[in-house]
């Protein structure tokens, strides 16, 4: 819609015909950039923003490490990357070991202080210490070890699959709540997965993606962009741009999404999607899908100034999802500032995936 | 690597339960009470088609109880890819120009004055006056004695709004009655 009231500061000082397209402001720069003019333009989000500062800015460092070191994962084949078949579906992680330690050894500090889990993250930094004492010896991984060790591919693997078994032997064994250890494998996960997603992304961009889910690591959307104009028009058109693109919750990886469909479910039926927004901010918006209960948060870039890192977009959209959750919707992706209420919250209970003849 | 949505939901929710009760729940307070002011407002994102020309240009309207609130082009259509010209841009003022006709308004010979009429009343009329030309110019056959049966002192000029199945009966109903003149206005 482009009838908007109130356009949103971008991080830089660029205006909107000098950002590209897309719109983002990569790096920790920009991310802390964003963070602080979030809180600029609404003071209630003061406290929030400083609790994930930290944290997210951490992970953007690193991100960029691992962006360097990335590996190249052989791209599917494209029958089957047409079916829906992500890039790192078939990479295992035990073979990644080191980076993943090397952002959790990272973060743990940065997760206890932020958070006050001081004591769950010493426990952690303790095994890791007797595993990395272990390595040096010449034991393997946990495997090898007398002391509790975590095993994170194993713990990985089980973030990203949704399997909570490992998670909850693993907590069992060192101490600690099986949440909290979810916390700080998703958190290591991020960046890794970030860093090498940024490496990669040339790789496939050219290939057709048509999946809600991210075609590098198969993760849902953390919030949606509407692109500014991408191609030069004729004189006598007007309007253009507001490609659809998802923005991974995980990885950060973005990829074009068709307008008409629900990302979770598919669906087309435009009686039962709704887009919802605040009548002072209509460039920001809720996208409700009623066949499968669910939302996604989306920003029309046509109607922001300036650069946007993508990382801190959904931090400032928190409102947002307090409105949506009341009308009883799932978020398409969890993350980790949405944990609201939980008389609120279906989040821990999300709707079941549709059936293949569903969608 | 096998991820899916119930399951990753599920796990990742779990891991920021720990949070929830910690300082999460202070630094969300604020933001909550700011979401209880806002004033919100909505609309259904409906695919359509510009009704101005051949081109068909896609459009996205948004459509609020069943009226048309905004529109933009659609970005999918590989023709307009979100673009649109001034007049498919200016879909929503077809809909809701305070100058647009609501009735018929007729003008008799000679008149300045235009009078209010009822469809009814226009039909029977413009039947009327295209019955009384036919009779009187349809053209059997031509100069040479060929068989034409055509009626040269009609035109029909077309428009831009109606759709595929409109312009073959507009035709066909022409043809006819031996009208040879047309156009669809799409150009103009």
């Amino acid at each position: 819609m482009q009838h908007d009231t109130d356009t949103m500061p971008g991080t830089g000082s660029g205006t909107a015909h000098e950002a590209d397209a897309a719109g983002r402001a990569a790096g920790p720069e920009g991310l802390v950039a964003a963070l602080a003019a979030i809180k600029q333009r609404r003071p209630a989000y003061g406290a929030l923003v400083d609790l994930f500062t930290d944290l997210l800015r951490e992970q953007a460092v690193l991100a960029e490490t691992f962006a360097a070191e990335a590996p190249t994962p052989e791209l599917p084949d494209p029958e089957r990357w047409r079916q829906g078949v992500f890039l790192l579906a078939d990479v295992d992680l035990s073979a990644h070991a080191e980076p993943l330690g090397r952002a959790f050894d990272a973060l743990l500090p940065v997760l206890g202080a932020s958070f006050g889990l001081e004591r769950e993250m010493d426990v952690l930094r303790a095994a890791r210490a007797g595993q990395q004492e272990s390595a040096a010896k010449g034991g393997s991984t946990a495997t090898d070890a007398t002391a509790p060790q975590p095993d994170l591919p194993l713990l990985a693997h089980a973030c990203l699959d949704g399997h909570a078994k490992p998670l909850e032997d693993a907590g069992a064994a060192l101490g600690v709540e099986p949440s909290t250890l979810a916390l700080a494998v998703r958190s290591a996960l991020a960046p890794v997965l970030a860093g090498w997603a940024r490496a990669n992304g040339p790789r496939f961009a050219a290939r057709n993606w048509t999946q809600g889910y991210c075609p590098f690591c198969g993760s849902p959307p953390a919030v949606a962009t509407l692109s500014r104009i991408e191609n030069p028009r004729g004189e006598n058109l007007v309007g253009g741009g507001g490609k659809k693109h998802l923005h991974c919750s995980l990885c950060g990886h973005e990829w074009a999404f068709r307008r008409d469909a629900c990302p979770a479910c598919g669906n087309t039926d435009h009686d039962r999607r709704e887009v919802l927004f605040a009548e002072d901010a209509r460039h920001e918006r809720i996208e409700a899908c009623s066949a499968c209960s669910s939302y996604l948060l989306c920003v029309d870039l046509r109607e922001v100034d300036g650069d946007l890192s993508m990382e801190a977009v959904p931090l400032g959209l928190v409102h947002l999802d307090v409105i949506a959750r009341e009308k009883a919707l799932a978020p398409m992706a969890v993350m980790p500032w949405t944990v609201l209420d939980p008389a609120l919250d279906p989040v821990l209970d999300p709707a079941p995936d549709p059936a293949p003849d569903e969608k | 690597m096998h991820c899916n949505r119930r399951g990753f939901m599920k796990l990742s929710g779990a891991a920021l339960t720990c949070l929830s009760l910690g300082q999460l729940g202070n630094a969300l307070t604020p933001v909550k009470a700011y979401a209880a002011g806002l004033k919100i407002d909505g609309a259904k994102e409906v695919l359509t088609v510009c009704p101005f020309c051949s081109v068909s240009c896609h459009i996205v309207a948004y459509v609020k109880n069943g009226k048309l609130v905004s529109s933009e082009g659609d970005p999918d259509y590989p023709i307009n890819q979100g673009a649109l010209c001034a007049k498919g841009a200016a879909m929503l003022t077809m809909t809701t120009n305070e100058h647009r006709l609501h009735k018929p308004l007729y003008r008799a010979p000679y008149s300045e004055q235009w009078e209010e009429k009822s469809w009814d009343w226009v039909i029977e009329r413009i039947a009327r006056r295209v019955k009384e030309t036919r009779d009187k110019d349809f053209l059997e056959t031509n100069a040479k004695g060929h068989r034409v049966n055509r009626l040269d002192s009609m035109f029909l000029l077309g428009t831009s709004h109606a759709d595929n199945e409109e312009c073959a009966l507009f035709h066909q109903a022409m043809k006819g009655l031996g009208v040879v003149h047309m156009d669809h206005q799409a150009r103009i």
